[in-house]
């Protein structure tokens, strides 16, 4: 199965700050999740999954998921010394359902 | 894939006591100073199913106690012989209401799968068990306002069904997550086995036992029984389920024309953040 | 069974997003996050609101007043103790610990009221014994 043409990256961001004694490493994750939502146009309403890698708080990605208060369908982490930016493309296809009528929490 | 480990031997602490933490895990200092445990954890959830829906600690015995008469057929069992619904109420409480064999074992070992294309499966000799949907969720604790009486499950089923366009109602065997009592009792309602806050009865008087109820369930002896492996008990419910497809499980307990069946796992702690996952398969 | 008794506490790790918070608990004081922008107060506490992202989340006293979500008796260690989730009267529910009390007086719907408890080489945390 081939990622050609099947995913487009569509927001990005970069934290400004260089020396950031007083954020914690939780938040600085959420800031940069939210200003790539927000460069996409989109909002945590349309995160379906999240990826992260072993220097966010863990182990794995709920908590990340919970600080953020994301709704997922799907969530990993891999860690091999760097975020493995090439093998996230590969998450599942949204499924055609209504989604809205999943959640019941 | 793979899964392994040795909590077992290396001493684990048998989930009473608090494990070790990222110290940069966010909700770390809301949590660690109030020793939340495995047990304890999963106990609230026990409490307040009981609390909203009457679920009884018999009811919850029943899970355990179908779960051994399947489990005493398997030889590699840590947990081989029939308890009672006595037996359970018996045994020492750990944190209220969950007694010792609500509990599931801390066991060594592991498990792999293989997974291949179509075209190879084809191939290979080997009866044909094909994954028909799957279901992923995360749930946690959404900002301070939660119901710790449904699991991502909720989410995840719902998801596998839809994608397999079948129903709870044509499951013909479930692997259902056992690392403790209340946990299969909520993923049942939340799979849609039976409605929420029903899971007490159903589970009760047998029905998760095969040959006797109607959702015959782990039948290797699940996580209560038999093995719980590095403390990850879902491939060992994916094997049982292949087992079953395949009509490799113990005769004693095979699922007549089993074609379709159902995983269900869920990790980490309900009473706080867990992901959870439903994968349904069929024998071609 | 006297609930707690002389468990010694584990002191949380203080962070950029929470000494404030552990400054006021040592001054006997409850604080709870609240955003300004959705008003809308959260638990645990963090400096992104978790319900609109806003980034101008406050401080405010709370009321140190809630109600048992659920809770279980830890039994089966040396000094039996109460964990349970309690919902504050300012709307979220948080993870603590039941004490002053036996075991067998605590319900679910009970109401309840705050008392610090002391941390071994920290500051204190947030507890709640029967109002």
């Amino acid at each position: 199965m081939t990622i050609k043409g099947r995913a487009y990256i569509a927001g990005i961001f970069e934290h400004p700050a260089r020396l950031a004694p007083d954020k914690t490493v939780a938040q600085l994750h959420a800031e940069v999740a939210l200003g790539a939502l927000a460069d996409a146009g989109l909002t945590r309403d349309d995160v379906d999954g999240y990826f992260c890698s072993g220097d966010a708080p863990g182990p794995g990605p709920a908590s990340m998921a919970e600080y953020m208060n994301l709704k997922l369908r799907h969530m990993d982490s891999t860690e091999i010394g760097a975020p493995p930016t090439s093998h996230w493309p590969r998450m599942p296809p949204k499924r055609s359902h209504s989604a809205s009528a999943m959640w019941r929490w | 894939m793979t899964l392994a480990g040795k909590p077992r031997s290396e001493g684990m602490a048998t989930g009473t006591a608090p494990r070790a933490r990222d110290p940069n895990q966010p909700e770390a200092p809301w949590e660690a100073p109030y020793a939340i445990t495995t047990a304890n954890g999963y106990a609230m959830c026990a409490m307040r199913h009981m609390y909203e829906y009457g679920t009884t600690s018999e009811q919850l015995a029943w899970v355990k106690v179908a779960a051994s008469h399947h489990a005493r057929h398997n030889p590699h069992a840590m947990l081989p012989e029939v308890v009672t619904v006595e037996d359970v109420l018996n045994s020492p409480l750990i944190a209220d209401p969950l007694h010792r064999l609500d509990c599931c074992v801390i066991s060594d070992g592991g498990g792999a799968i293989v997974l291949v294309r179509p075209e190879i499966a084809k191939k290979l000799k080997r009866p044909l068990v094909r994954i028909i949907g799957v279901g992923e969720a995360v749930k946690h604790l959404t900002g301070g306002t939660f119901d710790l009486t449904i699991s991502g499950a909720a989410r995840a089923g719902p998801m596998a069904f839809a994608e397999a366009g079948v129903t709870a109602a044509d499951i013909k065997y479930a692997s259902i997550y056992d690392s403790f009592t209340i946990t299969v009792i909520m993923q049942l309602e939340d799979l849609g086995f039976c409605p929420k806050g029903a899971g007490g009865k159903f589970v009760a008087d047998g029905n998760l036992i095969s040959g006797v109820g109607k959702l015959p369930f782990n039948t290797d002896g699940g996580g209560l029984c038999n093995n719980h492996p590095a403390n990850r008990g879902s491939m060992t419910k994916v094997l049982e389920a292949v087992r079953q497809l395949r009509g490799e499980a113990h005769p004693a307990v095979q699922v007549k024309n089993c074609d379709l069946a159902l995983a269900q796992g869920t990790g980490f702690q309900l009473a706080t953040r867990h992901g959870s996952a439903t994968m349904i398969m069929e024998r071609e | 069974m006297a609930a707690f008794a002389s468990r010694k506490l584990a002191p949380p790790v203080i962070t950029a997003e929470n000494k404030t918070f552990f400054e006021a608990a040592r001054q006997g004081r409850f604080l709870i996050p609240v955003c300004t922008a959705c008003n809308r107060a959260h638990w645990y506490p963090r400096a992104i609101c978790p319900f609109c992202a806003g980034d101008k989340v406050e401080w405010r006293a709370a009321a140190g007043k809630g109600t048992i979500y659920t809770f279980s008796v830890m039994r089966r260690v040396k000094e039996p103790y109460i964990i349970a989730h309690v919902t504050l009267a300012e709307g979220p529910t948080m993870l603590t610990n039941i004490v002053a009390c036996d075991a067998h007086e605590v319900r679910i719907g009970q109401p309840v009221t705050l008392v610090f408890q002391d941390t071994d080489g920290g500051p204190p945390v947030p507890m709640f014994k029967p109002a």
